[in-house]
């Protein structure tokens, strides 16, 4: 067991490895200088060579790199080019709204996918099924935008169950961050739920028709016993792989998602520095985004141990 | 008066119906269990053996599946019309039952300590720790060497005949009534077949349940049963106590199976009894002659004319088949039937 966690976290090294290659090169990748594409069109030449300087871009690409991976390893990965403030700062002051919402949502979807998805495998081909699969069609094809502003126009507007849009920060009270984070929450959801559903549904039909569960019939065990802590636990790691990748794609769901509903979060934050071309506050992010996915990948294999005993070897 | 059979079933019929038509898999089944007794189900491959045992505990799907007659008496109540929540009591509980393949018929994820302790704790309603201490002794039972070891053992970390030993204490857990094993030895090696086979009939005597040992080879029927019933192509051809039938085979069937089967010795393993000629014939209708007749040795014009009835072949033995006399005298001189007679 302890082999197999080990052997996991050394597996993730070189990833990361890839990904500051991968994030270093953006700025370098670009076609032209990269100082003007930083300084934007409308920069004079001073600015251009005060920011070439800055970002020791006038040194050699392997030189360039050790710095800057140097630099963000101990956490400084330079100030934005916008507001000159330090890119870890800007990160960590958005980071509780995106979190919370991240992990809202994935409550609220392995809530609602993992026993939709186990019933319709349990009455596969019945209407329960047809119609948990048919919304999960739904589901999967509307943009997030597009369930928001229903959700809004339903939930905020008309019903005033919950406000338009805004965050509250956890400082002033957990109910009221909840609150506020409910309606972008639901509408990430849904599209995520309908993924995992189908995979859910998918695992356990896999796993229901094995000798296993007829044992199990003939023990006399119920079918909810039989369906959440056999079928469910046996189907487990593919569930929960892909609710590992589906968090990948979350992602580009919470850019969205926070522009809708105007929360302070990395999601905006992003969107802020693309607009502005503020060059270190995106790979700030990506880096951010991609430790995010490997620290959630690390996660989904270390569960793997806990669904399969075969696994921990 | 002898005392009323444990399990009584009456003139059991059952058809798979799909999209492609009905299979009659079972036509006019009746037969009993005795309390105490080792009543064993022999026949080829798809005659219907394994789908009369799940009958019993109503393990096959509802949908697609119709019996046009029959009743199923355990204990004098009719399990066919019996409630959801009654059968849920039975199975695991006054039935136990184990299958043929001991590794994908326990979940792989769960510890087999544990997959007996919930049985135990489903029937008796028992503490988490109670129901795991009665886990231990049946593994005892089954005679597992460090069974306190052993409950903490995942399904694939044990060999085959200990898995199916793990089975047989987690179908007995609950001091059932009747033991049904379909195919307990089949997936293993001959030495622990033997093994399981002693253990089964020792464990019957110990507790003094009735079993349906569920088979294809004659040779396990001879071993240990007290009663055999031949089954072909969802009917029972032939039926009585092990002495009586071995000593006086009186269906073409049941000759079949003899013939085929390889005498005791060190160099024969026995193999499936499949090298009767000809095939089994299509259920997919009524048939109003001896389903065997096709294949049979002794077959006349009239085997092929009528349905030959069960009929009494001798004090507690009957076979459907009009040449019962003559299939008797002409195996009169195989090794196996000499060696019952
Ligand atoms: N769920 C099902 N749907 C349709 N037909 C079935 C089903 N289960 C069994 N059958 C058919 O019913 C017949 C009897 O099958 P059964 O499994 O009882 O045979 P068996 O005697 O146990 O054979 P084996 O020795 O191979 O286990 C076979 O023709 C089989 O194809
Ligand atoms: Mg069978």
């Amino acid at each position: 067991m302890i082999l197999y966690v080990v052997g996991r976290l050394l597996a993730a090294v070189p990833t990361l490895l890839i990904v500051a290659i991968f994030i270093f090169g953006l700025v370098h990748i670009a076609p032209g200088d990269p100082a003007i594409l930083i300084a934007g069109d409308n920069a004079n030449p001073e600015q251009v060579d005060k920011i070439r300087e800055r970002l020791h871009l006038d040194r050699s690409l392997p030189v360039q790199f050790g710095i800057w991976f140097g630099n963000a390893v101990t956490g400084d990965l330079g100030t934005s080019v916008y507001s000159g403030r330090p890119v870890t700062e800007l990160i960590a002051q958005r980071v509780e709204p995106t979190f919370l919402l991240a992990l809202y949502t994935i409550v609220l979807t392995v809530i609602i996918a993992v026993p939709l998805g186990t019933i319709a495998a349990w009455k596969a081909n019945g209407w329960l099924d047809r119609a948990i699969m048919g919304f999960s069609v739904a589901g999967f094809s509307v943009p997030v935008f597009a369930t928001s502003y229903l959700l809004i126009y339903v939930f905020a507007v008309e019903l005033r169950w919950f406000p338009v849009q805004g965050y509250k920060a956890l400082s002033k009270g957990p109910v009221e961050t909840l609150v506020s984070l409910t309606l972008p929450s639901i509408a990430l959801a849904l599209v995520f739920a309908a993924l995992i559903a189908r995979v859910t549904r998918a695992a356990v039909l896999d796993v229901i028709h094995e000798n296993f569960v007829r044992t199990l019939k003939a023990k006399g065990m119920g079918t909810r016993r039989i369906l959440v802590t056999h079928v469910l636990k046996t189907a487990g790691v593919p569930i929960v792989t892909v609710i590992g990748i589906g968090l990948a794609a979350l992602i580009g769901g919470v850019v969205v998602t926070e522009s809708v509903f105007n929360i302070p979060g990395i999601g905006r934050l992003t969107v802020d520095a693309i607009v502005r071309r503020d060059y270190p506050v995106v790979q700030g992010i990506i880096l951010f985004f991609s430790l995010t996915l490997i620290a959630v990948n690390l996660v989904v294999d270390l569960s793997y141990a806990l669904f399969d005993p075969r696994v921990r070897g | 008066m002898s005392a009323p059979p444990l399990l009584k079933v009456e003139n059991l019929s059952l058809r798979f119906t799909g999209k492609t038509g009905s299979l009659h898999a079972l036509s006019d089944v009746s037969f009993h269990v005795e309390k105490g007794e080792i009543l064993s189900f022999v026949g080829e491959s798809g005659c219907g053996k394994s789908v009369t045992a799940m009958s019993i505990l109503r393990l096959l799907p509802r949908s697609g599946v119709s019996y046009p007659t029959g009743r199923i008496l355990f204990d004098g109540a009719d399990l066919r019309t019996a409630s959801e929540r009654q059968m849920q009591r039975i199975r695991g509980g006054r039935i136990g039952m184990i299958f043929q393949d001991p590794m994908t018929s326990f979940t792989p994820v769960h510890t087999v300590g544990m997959q007996i302790a919930e049985t135990v704790a489903q029937h008796r309603g028992v503490s988490h720790g109670q129901a795991l201490k009665r886990a231990r002794q049946m593994l005892d039972l089954v005679r597992i060497p460090d069974a306190a070891r052993r409950l903490g053992a995942y399904p694939h970390e044990l060999s085959g005949g200990m898995r199916q030993r793990v089975m047989i204490a987690m179908a007995l857990a609950c001091d059932p009534e009747l033991l049904i094993a379909d195919e307990p030895t089949t997936a293993l090696d001959v030495t622990v077949q033997a093994e399981i086979l002693a253990l089964i009939d020792d464990l019957r005597r110990e507790l003094g349940m009735s079993v349906i040992l569920i088979t294809h080879d004659l040779g396990v029927v001879a071993q240990v049963a007290d009663r055999v019933m031949v089954m072909y192509a969802g009917r029972i051809v032939e039926e009585g106590c092990i002495e009586d039938v071995l000593a006086r085979p009186s269906h073409g069937y049941t000759a079949g199976l003899l013939t085929a089967l390889p005498l005791p010795g060190p160099h024969n393993h026995r193999t499936r009894l499949a090298e009767i000629p000809g095939a089994v014939p299509r259920l997919d209708r009524e048939i109003d002659a001896c389903v065997y007749a096709e294949r049979c040795a002794f077959a006349e014009a009239r085997c092929r004319s009528g349905l030959p009835s069960l009929a009494p072949a001798g004090a507690s033995h009957r076979a459907a088949c009009v040449r019962a006399d003559a299939v008797a005298a002409a195996m009169a001189g195989n090794d196996i039937v000499r060696a019952w007679a």
